[in-house]
């Protein structure tokens, strides 16, 4: 088959297809992260997976040995975690004396310690060897089947859905939460909402993108939208074009060469998006600013003629 | 001065509320009453519990004992009543939204959950600017506004609410005279609508010129009542312990 081929070949656009849906739901889901300042947040998500992911395979293993690997329950294994090493790090930011930042770095490099504990015991049973839970830490796109790609077509249904109906709620919880509480909103549900949002994508993006790295796809495509756009609509659905972009061309990627780590490149070409965005874009980009700025001084060494 | 058995009609209302952070005490048997249509300064030190009274007053902060009342009744009863300004630095001024957008946020709650903002909302949202002199900036990103434009749209936020106690953390720190001005002129046009407001202050220069009643605070309630009564180089002397020079 020649390069073509492989790229519009059935697997192939099953890899796309999923990898592109990924791409729009942590696209927006990343942009509200943004906002909350919460980027840390996604991290410790995605890194805390890996423990849930291990020992959900561990325990299905000794329920139904002859299963092999089963991916909701893995997936379920990965959110429980996930939203596990989130309460950890509330709780220990609430004790006090913690910087946040710390706290963050704490709970992310102990739960994925665990997990690396987990997955050693793990590869070093027969079943394990063969499962590829290593492809859950970098990601392996080509690994995308049907079955995922209706998950994270339900996931990134719902994504847009909630987006839609929550934007001006969360907005206002992302902007000032204390008039957000004077106003009445229930800010611990508004927030456990999006955190779920998170936790899902994170969880969903694991096979394709990797629990590393899915962090990436959260936060960059939102950050380059900002140099694009002072309003949140725009910013959010440039953030999903951004995601989208970056993931597929992760996925393209990903077909042509079998080996190649599929969340790095997502993750490259998300930031080759960033550079162009840094440099280029329409709101904040650094040429606008080189411009005006130009403009100015010839204005102040050329005054005109009063 | 106590207000217990307070009349229901008072726009605010302490009644023996102590405030504490951690092992730390803020306000200490804390017990006044507002009455409707008047402004009402809350001047003191630093770390006298301004933020923090009217920070417990609405709820983000949790008292150890005691509790506010609202035209008598509690905060969650009295749903749109009592609208707030919040000090101008809690929030992140890099935040994508316009000056018009921060504005129809004091509308959330009338627009309700899930519906988007309209005209109609828009409309109310510019009027609100025009009253404070901003409509020609509503268009723009908040971080494209001075210190006094950004109080301004707080204000704007604050009016469109159409509440009828104001509760402001400090609206005039670090803002222009312009500014100044605005807010001022605005605070004693809600007061002749019969409005009521409660504004934390810091400038004990003009706190008589711009209030009609103060509530000197440090820690405690050190004296409550009509500006004239209340700025008194005695009281001043008791709460800012000797710090303070004395001018007048």
């Amino acid at each position: 088959m020649n390069k073509l081929e492989v790229i519009f070949a059935y697997n192939t656009l099953i890899v796309l297809a999923g990898t592109m849906l990924l791409g729009i739901a942590a696209g927006i889901t990343g942009t509200f992260l943004m906002l909350r300042r919460r980027a840390l947040a996604g991290d410790v998500i995605g890194h805390a997976a890996l423990p849930g992911v291990a020992m959900a395979f561990l325990i299905y293993a000794s329920i139904a040995p002859e299963a092999g690997k089963s991916l909701p329950v893995m997936l379920l294994g990965g959110s429980v975690a996930s939203a596990l090493g989130m309460l950890a790090a509330l709780w220990l930011r609430n004790v006090g004396r913690l910087p946040e930042d710390a706290v963050m770095a704490i709970i992310l490099s102990t739960f994925f310690g665990a997990g690396v504990v987990l997955l050693s015991i793990v590869q070093a049973s027969p079943t394990g060897a063969q499962a590829g839970l290593r492809d859950f830490i970098f990601g392996q796109a080509a690994a995308i089947r049907i079955s995922d790609v209706t998950l994270l077509a339900t996931i990134t249904i719902g994504t847009i859905l909630i987006s839609r109906l929550l934007i001006k709620e969360w907005a206002l919880m992302c902007f000032d939460e204390g008039l957000a509480r004077v106003l009445g909103y229930p800010i611990r549900t508004l927030d456990f909402l999006l955190m779920a949002l998170v936790v899902a994508v994170c969880v969903a993006g694991m096979q394709a993108v990797g629990l590393l790295l899915i962090v990436a796809l959260l936060i960059i495509p939102p950050t380059a939208a900002r140099f694009w756009s002072d309003s949140i609509g725009p910013n959010i659905w440039l953030s999903a074009l951004f995601g989208a972009v970056s993931a597929t061309a992760g996925g393209i990627a990903s077909a042509l060469v079998p080996k190649l780590s599929t969340g790095a490149i997502i993750v490259v070409a998300a930031a080759i998006v960033l550079m162009f965005s840094i440099l280029l874009g329409s709101k904040h980009g650094l040429l606008l600013r080189w411009r005006a700025r130009h403009v100015m001084r010839q204005e102040a060494r050329n005054p005109p003629p009063a | 001065m106590s207000s217990n058995g307070s009349a229901g009609n008072s726009p605010l209302a302490a009644c023996e509320v102590t405030v504490a952070y951690r092992n730390t005490p803020v306000l200490t048997d804390l017990s006044f009453e507002v009455p409707p249509g008047t402004l009402t300064a809350i001047v003191g030190p630093n770390g006298a519990g301004k933020s923090t009274l009217i920070k417990t007053a609405l709820g983000l902060v949790q008292p150890l004992k005691g509790q506010f009342e609202f035209f008598g009744k509690s905060f969650r009863e009295v749903d749109g009543r009592v609208s707030y300004v919040p000090q101008r630095t809690s929030v992140d001024w890099d935040f994508p939204v316009t000056s018009l957008d921060v504005v129809c946020m004091g509308l959330y709650r009338k627009i309700g959950w899930f519906r988007p903002v309209r005209a109609r909302h828009r409309g109310r949202a510019m009027e609100a600017l025009a009253e404070v002199g901003m409509q020609d900036y509503a268009k723009r990103q908040i971080s494209q506004l001075s210190g006094g434009q950004q109080q301004r749209v707080f204000l704007a936020r604050a009016l469109v609410q159409d509440a009828e106690l104001f509760l402001m953390d400090e609206p005039l720190a670090g803002v222009d005279v312009a500014t100044e001005k605005t807010i001022i002129n605005t605070l004693h046009r809600l007061r002749d609508e019969g409005k009521t407001a409660m504004v934390v202050h810091h400038d004990l220069d003009t706190v008589s010129e711009y209030f009609d009643r103060v509530l000197l605070l440090n820690r405690q309630v050190i004296a409550e009542g009509a500006a004239k009564d209340v700025m008194t180089s005695e009281h001043l002397k008791q709460a800012y312990s000797g710090k303070l020079l004395i001018l007048s």
